[in-house]
């Protein structure tokens, strides 16, 4: 296994593929856009391919998993967004509950640079993630480096990165989400979803140790809205103060989040 | 979820403790018959022991009594948790291909803490519940090896094959820790440590929750945090 590999540009502007931790890498950027206040945005692609049998893991890795990382070292003037994770999917690993994905994940990211930044720095970040499949785990470890002014030039891949960026799960500010707990149940009520099929969304848990893994939300309606009940995580402290979802709508899939932060 | 104990001769016991809500069977497997430690006379006092406990089970739960069991070593040595009372006991679940325990043993952070407290009389006990269907497996022999290239420092080492004793402690992950007092009753269990990572850098800046519980019991104190998400690969039964 290579645990370290400095990925270097090549033709076209994108960055070669690299394989580790039983997974393939890309990392896209896209066409630098003007800003208004003279800066750039640079959207970008994290494109990860794990190999046939092996899964990564999700922002709430759940049960026994590791979240993918991507860790920066930036020069003045450049900001780089944390990376906004895809819908995932649940598995049992092992008898563990995990958040995660096979196959190909395509994860967001936007690069900011000032208006003084030159497009031809370079901008470099170590990303690790974890590759489990059904006997064994592998730690990956990548050495990104890219520079700036270094798009795609291929169109498709081009339209790829703009439409990995609009899949990106959004705010849902018009659903208002209240939780409150009874022994070792966690009650949610949800408000303003009329228009929202929830007995047929799935849904996520983006905050950690808040819900049990393994229990799938359940809303029926109710005169007010929407109640579900879930069996609060073993390894949640003390009262629950926060809670992020993901609710993901049969149709159409775009994926929302809402959150609720006790008062 | 009751069951009538039936010990034959020669199996390996363990015994959970509880009042209803049972969630795991007391489970009975094969035992080595050329154990000369495991008498007639011990299976029957394991037999009165659990008929006297209770006659149902219950998983590993903080603040109650550990499930108690019974097992050869790696050596050939009879390791009972009843024999153990009266001594604070750690046991670490473990796979050396797991890169979560390659992180603790290649940065030497469990041999510190097994040297650290077995000298401070606390009996360490390093188990390997993974099958030989899952490729987990390590034979006696393997075991003591790997565990010696290793540097380890366990006062023993237990190939549970049959992944009785993981099951009766729903032992999750590698590593997974649990620290049961001399009372015999579990106090910890979770993660090693804060830091959910493959990467030896993070050990130094983690909480280690194992030394910290085995500090509290040791100086008389309850554990301050006495359950934690356990974080590695998972056991693989």
């Amino acid at each position: 296994m290579k645990l370290l590999i400095m990925m270097m540009s090549i033709l076209g502007g994108w960055l070669a593929a690299e394989e580790s931790g039983h997974a393939r890498v890309e990392l896209w950027l896209g066409k630098a856009q003007a800003q208004a206040d003279g800066s750039r945005m640079i959207p970008a692609v994290l494109s990860m391919h794990y190999e046939k049998g092996w899964h990564g893991y999700w922002v709430n890795p759940g049960e026994g998993g590791v979240k993918t990382t991507l860790r920066w070292q930036l020069p003045t003037g450049v900001e780089v967004s944390e990376l906004m994770f895809p819908v995932p999917h649940r598995a049992m690993t092992g008898g563990l509950s995990c958040y995660g994905y096979e196959g190909e994940v395509l994860m967001a990211l936007e690069i900011r640079a000032q208006a003084s930044v030159d497009l031809q720095t370079e901008i470099s970040g170590e990303l690790r993630w974890l590759a489990c499949d059904e006997k064994s785990c592998v730690p990956g470890k990548l050495r990104l480096v890219a520079k700036l002014a270094e798009s795609v030039d291929d169109v498709s891949k081009e339209q790829k990165i703009l439409a990995t960026h609009r899949s990106m799960p959004q705010p849902a500010p018009e659903l208002r989400l209240m939780v409150r707990e009874e022994k070792n149940e966690v009650i949610l009520n949800l408000e303003g979803a009329d228009d929202w099929a929830l007995e047929g969304s799935e849904f996520f848990p983006l905050t950690e140790q808040a819900l049990d893994p393994k229990q799938a939300l359940r809303w029926s309606k109710t005169a007010t809205g929407y109640e579900a009940k879930a069996i609060k995580n073993e390894y949640a402290e003390g009262p629950l103060t926060e809670l992020k979802l993901l609710i993901v709508p049969p149709q159409p899939r775009v994926a929302r989040w809402i959150e609720w932060k006790k008062s | 979820m009751e069951k009538i104990l039936n010990f034959p001769i020669g199996t390996i016991a363990v015994l959970g403790h509880g009042n209803g809500d049972a969630q795991q069977d007391c489970v009975e497997e094969p035992y080595n018959h050329s154990n000369p430690m495991m008498t007639a006379k011990h299976m029957f006092t394991a037999m009165v022991s659990a008929i006297s406990l209770s006659l149902s089970v219950q998983a590993a739960e903080v603040g109650k009594p550990a499930p108690a069991f019974a097992a050869k070593d790696a050596k050939g040595a009879e390791v009972s948790l009843e024999k153990l009372k009266g001594k604070v006991v750690v046991l670490e679940w473990v796979n050396h291909g797991c890169p979560f325990v390659v992180k603790h043993y290649a940065s030497k952070n469990m041999q510190k803490l097994q040297e650290t407290y077995t000298g401070k009389g606390v009996v360490w006990i390093t188990i390997n519940s993974g099958s030989k269907a899952s490729g987990s497996y390590t034979d006696n022999e393997t075991f003591l090896k790997i565990s010696a290239d290793k540097g380890s420092k366990a006062s023993h080492l237990i190939a549970d094959e049959s992944g009785t004793i993981g099951k009766a402690y729903m032992a999750k992950t590698t590593p997974h820790m649990y620290v049961i007092d001399a009372a015999g009753v579990l106090v910890y269990n979770g993660a090693i440590d804060s830091k959910k990572s493959t990467d030896e850098a993070d050990i130094p800046t983690a909480e280690n929750y194992v030394a910290k519980a085995l500090d509290e019991v040791l100086a008389g104190k309850p554990v301050s945090q006495a359950k934690t998400e356990p974080y590695g690969c998972s056991v693989k039964y």
